[in-house]
Order: structure tokens, then C-alpha cells, then sequence
């Protein structure tokens, strides 16, 4: 069997802590540097670069980057792996035309046309990454849409209130259904994104959510059904506890969050409400 | 009494809530309904940390950010709220008025230190264009590795940073802590607990507010129904 090597490993925990450096100016701009590094350095190793120095590379690669942070990685294997074909190919063709022109002219000319393939290379090669760039960012975007969608809206609710109708039954299992049901989505996303990219499987951001969660739509349902059933818990605790009053005062609660959300913030919304319960209890 | 070796360890776990929301690791154990949990084995009395982290939880179940939106750091508010929750009745003699009133004040407290921990983060926030700068400084000068060092040198300032807060949110609310105790006896305060029964109710607004326009109602109205029924039929 043969054995991998340092360099074919991939170092995953990078792909982990994108948003460390955020800030306006770049916003993941370096956590996306830091991640796609090992990309540019086994390029580095491999040589056949013509007209594209590292340098170069690496000032490309530290650019703007905002992306939902789950599918990421699909970003960065896909932009390190088409750095380093772009960057072979270029050196293909540079190679290709210094060789035949050097075979039909004198030395010194093949001198010279040496120097006009590495220009070549280096004009193909600001083509070619200028619309890398372009897509990085278009491809960016669209997974960012059905990142926060699959993750914010779905996953996260869904694994919470489950594990949180486990917890005001007083059952501590609540916790750890919490935690293996989101972070089985979470790490089969990251790293099955970032396979993907490395496979170079192509296509929008919701191809790379129905290949790798297909069952995502099922999960929206689940979350409606848990959702109803936390409600329900919630509405019996209140009616047991305080008949009709909590009832009333618990649909009140409902209505007056739903009005709210409208013109406030979360904060707000949960200090004001908070205030009037604690108020209502007291007087 | 909070032991200072208590402090400390709530606040290395302060750290990780922040390493966990801030630099995108998102295991979710910054969740009040595993910090809870944590921060009342840590004092020990897990029942009274769990308890409040489930009743916290659920204000949050339907807060969430999508990218753009800023929300305050209501996680490490929740570890700070735990740890000054399980103190207080600790040290309530069971008093009802006092015990009452410890879900109102740590619930109270947590959001406040969210909105703080949010503002002070936010501050960092404004200022941390010079991480762009000088990163590109280091690249135009080839110093690739460098930028690679600064980049998860910031995953241990944002660990420090949430140490660093929840220890100065838990020293500093201690004194109100002992205040709180002049309450016993006081019985208007005692109906003040079934606020754990009450709060979860912001919870569904919220939850109910992220499925609007989803058209999910089916599957809603199905769980309700379904779990209304069968609590009735069980009892």
C-alpha cells in the first residue's frame, strides 16, 4: 500500500477557525489565505511555474473573502485546486513554445523567446486568474445563501429544540442529542464540502447542499413537526401551571414577539418581553 | 461562597464559548444548554446550572445570524447568568422569595452582559482594519508564515477575550449576588418563579417567527396536535 505522504495531507483543522482574523477591510480574507496555504506551498514544491512567481500567488489569494463558513471549505479546495492546474498548464505552454522555437533558431533567439513564453505565461495567467477571482466570489455568494439557510434556519433550531424538550423534561441525554445531532450535519458538511471541491465537482451552492444533505427539505419539515411539539409542551407546562392565565398570557407573549421582531432587535424584543413577564408576576 | 479556582475555570470556559461563536469553530458548545450544564458541575450542582441552561436556551432558539446581522453575546451572558444563578440558590437556604427571584435576576443578567460583551466586541471590531493592513504588509514582504502565525494568533486573543470578560462580569456581579439575599421572606417575589414556565413562550414567538413564510404550518400544526393528544391520553 502506498503511503501518504506529508505534503497529500491536508491540514483539516485549518478549514475550522476562517473567521478568526475578521475584520471590514478583507472580513474572512485571511482565514481563507491561511486555509488555502498548503495549496500554494505544494505548488510551490512541484515547481513547473513559469511567469507566475509564489509571491504573486499569495498576494492573489489574500483578498476579500466572505462566505458562510460551513461550506467554505468547497471554496477553498476548489480555488487551490484550479490555482495549481491554472499554474500548470501556463507552465505547459510556456515550456512547450520555448522548446519548439529554441529546436528551428539560433541560441540566442531561443534565449529570447524563452523570456516571450514567460510573458506569454504571465498575460494567460492574469486572464486566467482574473476570472478565478470572479468566480471565487460568485461561487462564494451562493453558498453563503444556502449556508446560512441549511445551518441558521434549519439545522441550528432544529438540533436546539430538540435538545432543549429533552432538558425542560429534565433529562441531561437532551444535551447529547443536541450536540450528535448538529455536529453530524456540521462536520459531514465541512468536510464533505471541501471533498467535494477537491473532486471538482462543480455547480451552484445548492448542488453541493443536495449532494452532500440530500435530505434537507425533510429536515425543514422535522423542524416544523419539533417545533409544534416544543409549543405544545411548552403551552401544557403553562396550562398545569397556571390554567387559562398562562395560556392567555403565554399566546399574548407569542403574538407581542411576532409584532416586534418587525421593528426591533432580538435584544430589545427579550428585554422588553422579559420586563413585562417579570412585571405581570410580581404586581 | 464562589471559590476564585471556580472563577477561573468558568472563565477559561467564557473563552471557549467565544472561540467557539467568533472564529467560526461553531461546535456548539457555546449553547447555554451545554454551558449550563458545564458551569453547574463546575460549582457543583449540575441540576441547578441545567436547569436554568434549558430555561435560557429557550429564549434563544430562534435567535439566530445570518451573515451581516449582529447579535450581542448573549452565550457568554448565559455562562455568566448560570454561575451567578447556581450561587444564589446555593446560598438562598432555599428561601422562596430568593429562589423566585434567581431565574428574574440571572436571566436579566445574562442578556445585559450579552448586550456589554456585544458592544465591547464590537469596539474590536471597528479597529481591526489593521489586520488586513498589516497582513498585506507581510505578503509584499514575503513574510507568508507570519500572516499564517497572525491569523491563529487570534484565535487564542479571542479565547482571552471571552476569559477576560466573563471574569470581570462574575466579580463584579458577586456584590449584587449578596444583596439579593435581603430579599428573603418577601413573598410578592416568590411568584416570580414561574418564569421558568413563562419564558419559553418568547422562545416559540421567535421559532414560529423564523418558520413564517416557510409554509411549514402543516407539519407545525401536526406536532402540536400530535403531542397535545398524546399528553392528554398519557396523562
Amino acid at each position: 500500500m502506498k503511503n501518504r505522504s506529508k505534503e497529500d495531507t491536508f491540514p483539516i483543522w485549518r478549514l475550522f477557525f476562517i473567521e478568526a482574523s475578521r475584520n471590514s477591510k478583507l472580513i474572512d480574507g485571511i482565514g481563507f489565505f491561511h486555509a488555502v496555504m498548503p495549496f500554494l506551498k505544494a505548488r510551490k514544491n512541484g515547481g513547473n511555474l513559469r511567469g507566475v512567481v509564489d509571491g504573486e500567488a499569495a498576494v492573489r489569494n489574500l483578498d476579500y473573502f466572505n462566505c458562510n463558513p460551513m461550506l467554505a471549505p468547497f471554496v477553498i479546495a476548489r480555488i487551490g485546486t484550479l490555482e495549481n492546474d491554472i499554474a500548470g498548464r501556463i507552465g505547459r505552454r510556456t515550456d512547450k513554445r520555448s522548446a519548439s522555437e529554441s529546436s528551428s533558431k539560433s541560441p540566442d533567439s531561443a534565449n529570447r523567446s524563452g523570456e516571450g513564453g514567460a510573458i506569454e505565461g504571465a498575460q494567460l495567467g492574469s486572464d486566467y486568474f482574473a476570472k478565478l477571482a470572479r468566480y471565487k466570489n460568485s461561487l462564494s455568494s451562493s453558498l453563503t445563501s444556502v449556508g446560512d439557510y441549511f445551518f441558521e434556519i434549519v439545522l441550528v433550531p432544529l438540533s436546539m429544540t430538540l435538545g432543549t424538550i429533552l432538558a425542560l423534561k429534565g433529562l441531561y441525554v437532551g444535551v447529547v442529542i443536541f450536540l450528535a445531532l448538529y455536529n453530524f450535519y456540521h462536520f459531514r458538511l465541512r468536510i464533505g464540502s471541501f471533498n467535494l471541491g477537491l473532486e471538482g465537482s462543480g455547480g451552484s451552492g445548492r448542488n453541493v447542499l443536495q449532494r452532500l444533505v440530500p435530505e434537507h427539505r425533510f429536515l425543514e419539515g422535522l423542524l416544523a413537526f419539533t417545533v409544534g411539539v416544543f409549543s405544545a409542551i411548552v403551552f401544557v407546562r403553562g396550562y398545569n401551571a397556571g390554567r387559562g392565565r398562562f395560556v392567555i398570557v403565554g399566546l399574548i407573549t407569542v403574538a407581542l414577539v411576532l409584532l416586534l421582531r418587525k421593528k426591533l432587535s432580538f435584544t430589545f424584543t427579550i428585554i422588553l418581553l422579559f420586563l413585562a413577564l417579570s412585571t405581570y408576576l410580581v404586581v | 461562597m464562589i471559590t476564585l479556582k471556580s472563577i477561573l475555570l468558568i472563565s477559561i470556559l467564557g473563552g471557549i464559548v467565544s472561540v467557539d461563536r467568533r472564529t467560526s469553530l461553531r461546535l456548539m458548545i457555546s449553547q447555554p444548554l451545554f454551558t449550563g450544564l458545564v458551569v453547574g458541575l463546575l460549582l457543583g450542582d449540575a441540576r441547578d446550572g441545567f436547569i436554568f441552561g434549558a430555561v435560557y436556551q429557550t429564549i434563544l432558539l430562534g435567535v439566530v445570524s445570518t451573515r451581516g446581522s449582529r447579535l450581542p453575546d448573549l452565550w457568554i451572558g448565559g455562562v455568566v447568568g448560570t454561575a451567578l444563578f447556581v450561587v444564589l440558590r446555593k446560598s438562598s437556604g432555599a428561601d422562596p422569595a430568593v429562589m423566585g427571584l434567581s431565574t428574574a435576576y440571572a436571566v436579566f443578567v445574562a442578556v445585559i452582559v450579552g448586550v456589554i460583551a456585544g458592544a465591547v466586541y464590537r469596539v474590536w471590531e471597528s479597529r481591526s482594519d489593521f489586520l488586513a493592513d498589516l497582513s498585506m504588509e507581510l505578503i509584499e514582504r514575503e513574510k507568508v508564515q507570519m500572516v499564517s502565525a497572525l491569523h491563529v494568533s487570534m484565535i487564542a486573543f479571542h479565547l482571552l477575550f471571552g476569559a477576560v470578560l466573563t471574569f470581570i462580569f462574575i466579580i463584579s456581579s458577586m456584590p449584587l449576588n449578596d444583596k439579593l439575599l435581603g430579599f428573603s421572606g418577601m413573598d410578592r417575589l416568590v411568584s416570580l418563579k414561574y418564569l421558568e414556565i413563562l419564558i419559553p413562550f418568547i422562545g416559540i414567538g421567535f421559532l414560529v417567527n423564523l418558520l413564517a413564510g416557510r409554509g411549514k404550518y402543516f407539519w407545525f400544526a401536526a406536532g402540536f396536535l400530535v403531542t397535545v393528544v398524546l399528553v392528554n391520553a398519557l396523562g
